[in-house]
């Protein structure tokens, strides 16, 4: 909320631009901006502000190692909103950085074109990621399956954005000077 | 004189008896024999029979043996077509329920999706499309409008708005995710999540954009009662109830693509 909130400012000129490590983040009318192998990334949060999610290496290595993952939730999760734009963000960036796919489904809901998914499919191949409303932020592996837990609808935006960040190798895990 | 022929009578009836005797012997050594051969014949009868339902046997469980390879073997083939396999028999003209060329485009499902290759001659690749739907399948869907401005398509980013009330968010985020992964990926353009308008948690973090802002390109996705693609100016319009918003999605791609030509 508070990158948003800078984000209404975007056109000011120190607060434009936050450093970390090699990398430059610059803030934009779509967010912030960085550039990697000429591509675009942007980001609605500064890596500071994703701090309070914890994601084991272990973890980290599974989803950024797939080409291809299904991204499943309940048909009446709470928080069905988030956790849309969530899975098209993370579509876009597997799309785009991975030439990868994530397949979106259900857990609790199928027909021809959608697959009901959870824990139960997931393979070494193919991952499964199941977001879900929970009453404390958490992310946990059982198996192939990736459990991630939300306790409002933008921690599912936030915990792709870390995915994003922490795929090309900015550190979301400490509060940085910027 | 009578003596020795009554000696001579008891000689030939004892060489009778004896011959009697013998050949009482011989007919039962005969009968033995007989009998032997009988029981001889009886037990070949038996091992006959027997052996042959042996030899029936090991011959069905060959002939179900041999089956069983072969209908094992075919599956394993079967089961080893991978996606390229599919393409190669588009190709050679063997088309399936799951797998058809359409426009020169080669369609193959696996995993639930439908997937094509997409050659971007400019960038010399090939991208590979996955979606829910193959062409056949959303022929049916109206697409409307006046067709989108020809500047729209050098625009970098396209926003994907969708309403933040709608009832079917769920839907919106698998339109969403098809149409980001094939936008992103295979049209090259950057792809922003949008909210048509700032009422929930989640628009506060992300743009807010409408059809309404003529100097960015934008998809709204809405729930509507009617399936349809609607092209207008700076906007594209994909609406449908539930899954239908789907199909709509995979329309659009089609049509975007060239996969499906546009209506007359």
């Amino acid at each position: 909320m508070v990158s948003s909130i800078i984000g209404l400012m975007w056109g000011d000129s120190a607060s434009d631009v936050k450093k970390y490590g090699k990398h430059k983040l610059k803030l934009t009318q779509n967010g912030w901006k960085i550039n990697i192998n000429d591509k675009d990334i942007f980001f609605q949060f500064l890596p500071d502000s994703l701090t309070d999610i914890t994601i084991d290496k272990n973890v980290l290595d599974k989803i950024l190692a797939t080409k291809m993952m299904y991204v499943t939730s309940s048909i009446n999760d709470t928080f069905a909103e988030g956790i849309a734009i969530s899975e098209y963000t993370l579509s876009e960036f597997y799309g785009k950085n991975r030439n990868g796919y994530l397949q979106v489904a259900f857990t609790d809901y199928s027909t021809p074109a959608i697959p009901t998914i959870n824990c139960d499919n997931a393979t070494t191949n193919v991952p499964v990621l199941y977001l879900s409303q929970g009453d404390e932020i958490s992310v946990d592996m059982i198996g192939n399956c990736i459990i991630f837990q939300g306790t409002y609808g933008a921690d599912f935006l936030r915990f792709s954005e870390k995915i994003m960040y922490e795929s090309i190798g900015i550190d979301t895990t400490q509060v940085t000077d910027g | 004189m009578a003596g020795r022929a009554k000696a001579g009578l008891d000689r030939v009836l004892n060489t009778a008896k004896t011959s009697e005797n013998m050949s009482q012997d011989v007919l039962e050594e005969v009968k033995k024999v007989k009998q032997h051969q009988e029981r001889d014949k009886m037990t070949a009868k038996e091992t006959g029979a027997s052996g042959r339902q042996v030899i029936a046997v090991v011959f069905v469980v060959v002939i179900l043996f041999g089956l069983f390879i072969f209908i094992g073997s075919l599956q394993s083939k079967s089961q080893s077509l991978t996606i390229d396999d599919y393409h190669q028999r588009n190709i050679e003209g063997k088309e399936s329920d799951i797998n058809y060329m359409y426009n020169g485009y080669s369609f193959v499902k696996a995993m639930d999706l439908w997937h094509t290759e997409i050659a971007d001659n400019k960038k010399n690749r090939l991208y590979e499309l996955a979606v829910r739907y193959s062409p056949k399948e959303v022929l049916d869907i109206k697409v409307a409008g006046p067709g989108l401005d020809k500047d729209v398509m050098n625009m970098s980013t396209i926003y994907i708005s969708h309403d933040p009330d709608s009832a079917n968010m769920n839907y919106v985020a698998l339109a969403a995710a098809e149409i980001t992964l094939s936008v992103s990926g295979v049209i090259g353009m950057d792809v922003k999540a949008a909210c048509m308008k700032n009422i929930t948690g989640v628009c506060e973090t992300i743009p807010i954009k409408t059809c309404a802002d003529k100097d960015s390109f934008v998809l709204e996705i809405y729930d509507g009662e009617q399936t349809a693609v609607i092209f207008d100016g700076n906007c594209i319009k994909i609406q449908g109830r539930q899954e239908e918003l789907m199909r709509a999605a995979d329309r659009l791609l089609f049509e975007w693509l060239g996969i499906i030509r546009p209506q007359k």
